[in-house]
């Protein structure tokens, strides 16, 4: 081992022991606390901000900082609370007063440059722009009465923005629904309540749906498929805090500007984590937080039942599929059998990432197809390639005498297949199969980004609320390890009664 | 019963040429009839039996089963297979099911027998071919000459008209040979109509009713066993029957590899089961290392059998020598030497003199 690496390990446990700390509040003061008060202050500090934003270009410019780029502003302020990094850069609204006072962060300073914030629409898209148009003529008017200013106030120049009621607006309009992505879930941009979103940009959303006279379907989106989602026309509306630049202008319409951002510097507040309290008592604040508060639990729960929808549909589908390319792949016709190989190194070849991401916003784009039914499209189609090579070694592995003793004592070929040769392969495919299978129900935690709130993601926006990196990680972990226990009891349960039979 | 005209199989090798296994084979099979098939290996002995159940289908000519072209586009071949039972050289039992689920399956799927019918009767025959005491082990629980048992009581308990047997024994450890022979005995006395493919000459000429010697891709000779074995009309009948099996070894000095003749020996006379001759000739080969020729390498021993004639020699021989070397032997050596063989003949050859032993 080097120096070198033997300093990486170091700094790698030192911070995973600090996430400890933080989690369990005894961190003995906590990381040092740094002040800075203007841009050049930053020389030779750790800086964070989240990847892709406004700031990381910003910041990569500056040779004399150590820039870390995380890809949710929640692992940000994770990252600044465990001591990774000294300094954060993100909007100067980004957090309210209450949630910089639980996490103990505070704002240092403001930058100097102003950034217009507006929605985003597809560039020169005909069927979104006189949605476009309408909006900015509603904002411009919000603006004209005031009312966009009392609104800024009412979200932004508050302590405790997570409890600002949402206006009474009326009932819903019927109708074709505006879709729309919001990539951030923190107040008081933007926070969901159970099946609802409050927050700034929500409040003109829904207002606008009440003077267009249509519905909008508000959901969350990663900000790293946000543009896929755009452009391929899954959402119609991009919001959360997108700034209007100049770059982004060659690719993406924006409405009126509905309020502006500044950057802001967070550090670490001194002598922040010096709360003490009990195990138990930390413990159970941590539960209540995580789960209990705005009835997050529900998050876990819908994200679990999403979860095994798609894990079993995805199993049952691709294990029929599985059966037919593996039939295909036994064929004695060659194009038959050829196809079958192609398909299965296809698949095989591609990320399973890629591969959902492409069914989502290209292959099924038009099918109108639910984003978790082409999530169990996707998975059975990989799934299939899978097994049926599985299946195929599995009949293989059953010998050659076996079909002939069936066949010679007066078995069809299908009968000789099904009562002979296929429970032998089911017998030895079994182990494989499980792991297989377990190993999709783990796989499915990528469907977050085709928009689908899975236990994963669930976990996602528990921590973009709590930044509690810790409990909600710890918490589907667990369940994902039942799940997966479960499903290979399941399994084998089957096989026992197929058996039988 | 089956009346086959005609028949032929060939096979298109890979670089393109054609190879004939059946050329044109034709006979009739009738009803009690026990036909055993002989011949060199690759004539074709085993293409024929699996052609008649279409296993391996023919690729010319006709099967007629009760008068029916099996054939023919559309004729219930898994109909034709029930009447037609077969027993494999590797035994192919189901392995994933019980010895008495082996028995009962096909009958309660094929013949919708209910299970304690189809139990009663599998049991029976279990006991038939003595694995009754088996009956809920599993086949890899069991001995090669067991598994070919059970595969006989599986063929059985469908009621066939006429079994195949492609070398029931062939698999078999020699010791076994005998149990799985005695079955089929049994069943011949018994009137089941039986095919055999099979290398066990005495067997044949003892249990068959019919034997087909098949050369090159055809009925070479079908007659009785009598005729087959002791008045062949063609030549390569008389040469396959007649050949003499035979295992050479050398004793070229006192460090000659004395466990390995002996091993070889008793493997040989496993194989063409006479292992109480076996023992003999390995006392002899012994004597005579020891106490006949102590110091006269190197020599030659040649241990042969005639299947034919059930006669087996262990031959002695040594180059440049004119007299029996039993002359110069010690008197008690050659009184037991005379007890271990039925016959001993000593004879100048060619090249040296010859001690047999005729065992």
């Amino acid at each position: 081992m080097t120096l070198r690496e033997l300093g990486k390990k170091v700094r790698l446990t030192a911070a995973c022991v600090a996430v400890a700390l933080a989690f369990a509040g005894c961190s003995g003061g906590g990381p040092k606390a740094v002040e800075v008060s203007k841009a050049s202050d930053l020389a030779g500090l750790r800086v964070g901000c989240t990847a892709g934003s406004i700031y990381e270009m910003m910041l990569s410019q500056r040779a004399d900082i150590e820039l870390s780029t995380f890809n949710a502003p929640s692992d940000d302020v994770e990252a600044l609370v465990s001591g990774k990094v000294d300094v954060m850069v993100e909007d100067d609204t980004f957090m309210s007063p209450e949630e910089m006072a639980r996490t103990g962060i505070k704002l240092a300073f403001r930058g100097k440059t102003q950034f217009p914030v507006a929605f985003a629409f597809s560039k020169g898209n005909a069927a979104t722009a006189p949605v476009r148009e309408g909006l900015s003529r509603f904002i411009d008017s919000l603006r004209g009465t005031g009312e966009l200013q009392k609104m800024y106030d009412r979200w932004f120049e508050c302590d405790t923005p997570s409890r600002v009621p949402m206006p009474d607006l009326g009932p819903e309009p019927e109708g074709k629904p505006i879709k729309v992505g919001l990539v951030v879930n923190m107040p008081p941009i933007a926070f969901s309540v159970g099946k609802d979103w409050r927050g700034f940009d929500p409040e003109v959303l829904l207002r606008y749906s009440r003077y267009a006279g249509r519905p909008v379907d508000i959901n969350y989106v990663p900000l790293a498929s946000a543009t896929t989602a755009l452009q391929t026309g899954n959402i119609d509306i991009l919001c959360g805090g997108i700034f209007v630049t100049e770059e982004r202008q060659k690719t993406i319409d924006f409405s009126s500007v509905h309020y502006y951002a500044y950057p802001g510097f967070f550090v670490r507040a001194a002598g922040a984590a010096g709360v003490q309290a009990g195990f138990w008592e930390r413990m159970r604040q941590t539960v209540h937080n995580n789960l209990i508060v705005e009835a997050r639990w529900r998050y876990i729960l819908e994200g679990l039942w999403e979860t095994v929808k798609i894990s079993l549909l995805s199993i049952l589908l691709g294990s029929l599929l599985g059966a037919g390319v593996c039939w295909m792949r036994m064929s004695r016709r060659r194009w038959v059998s050829q196809t079958a190989k192609a398909y299965i190194s296809l698949m095989r070849g591609i990320p399973m990432l890629v591969f959902l991401m492409i069914m989502f916003y290209v292959v099924l784009a038009g099918t109108g197809l639910s984003a978790t039914m082409v999530a169990v499209v996707a998975f059975a189609l990989n799934f299939a390639a899978y097994v049926s090579e599985m299946f195929r070694t599995a009949i293989d592995s059953v010998g050659k005498g076996q079909t002939e003793a069936g066949l010679a004592i007066g078995f069809t070929r299908w009968q000789t297949f099904v009562y002979i040769v296929a429970p032998q392969a089911l017998r030895s495919v079994m182990p494989v199969y499980k792991g297989e299978a377990v190993s999709l129900v783990k796989n499915t935690s990528i469907v977050g980004y085709i928009a689908i709130q899975d236990l994963t993601r669930a976990s996602d926006m528990i921590r973009n609320r709590t930044f509690d990196a810790f409990f909600p990680l710890l918490l589907v972990t667990v369940i994902y390890f039942v799940l997966a226990w479960l499903l290979g009891k399941l399994l084998d349960l089957t096989v026992r009664n197929t058996a039988k039979k | 019963m089956i009346t086959i005209k005609h028949l032929s199989k060939q096979y298109i090798n890979p670089d393109g040429t054609v190879f004939k296994v059946l050329k044109d084979v034709n006979c009739e099979i009738n009803p009690g009839e026990v036909i055993s098939i002989i011949g060199p290996s690759g004539t074709g002995k085993s293409t024929f039996l699996r052609a008649i159940n279409l296993l391996d289908p023919p690729t010319g000519g006709e099967i007629l089963f009760d008068g029916e072209n099996i054939l023919a586009k559309g004729y219930p071949l898994n109909k034709l297979r029930q009447k037609m039972g077969m027993v494999f050289q590797s035994f192919n039992l189901f392995e994933h099911l019980s010895i008495l689920d082996n028995v009962t399956f096909a009958p309660m799927k094929l013949h919708h027998l209910d299970r304690r019918q189809a139990e009663e009767e599998a049991m029976a025959m279990l006991r038939k071919v003595g694995m009754a005491e088996k009956a809920n082990a599993m086949p890899s629980d069991l001995s090669g000459g067991q598994k070919q048992r059970v595969a006989i009581a599986r063929c059985l308990a469908m009621h066939p008209e006429v079994i195949l047997f492609d070398e029931p024994t062939s698999a078999l450890d020699p010791t076994m040979v005998g149990e799985v022979l005695s079955v089929l005995r049994q069943l011949a006395s018994e009137g089941m109509t039986m095919l055999i493919v099979t290398h066990e000459m005495k067997f044949a000429r003892d249990v068959s009713t019919r034997i087909f010697f098949m050369n090159d891709g055809i009925i070479y000779e079908d007659g009785t066993p009598q005729q087959i074995f002791e008045n062949p009309v063609h030549s390569a009948t008389k040469a396959f029957v007649q050949r003499i099996r035979k295992a050479v070894f050398e004793v070229d000095g006192p460090d000659y590899d004395m466990l390995g003749v002996h091993s070889q020996m008793d493997a040989f006379c496993n194989k063409y089961h006479i292992a109480d001759k076996g023992v003999a000739a390995g006392r002899i080969v012994d004597l005579v290392a020891e106490k006949v020729m102590p110091t006269a390498y190197p020599y030659t021993l040649r241990l042969t059998y005639s299947e034919l004639n059930d006669v087996a020699s262990l031959d002695v021989m040594k180059e440049r020598l004119e007299a029996s070397p039993l002359l110069g032997a010690d008197a008690g050596v050659a009184e037991e030497l005379r007890r271990l063989c039925r016959e001993i003949v000593e004879e100048p050859t060619t090249r040296g003199f010859r001690v047999k032993f005729i065992l």
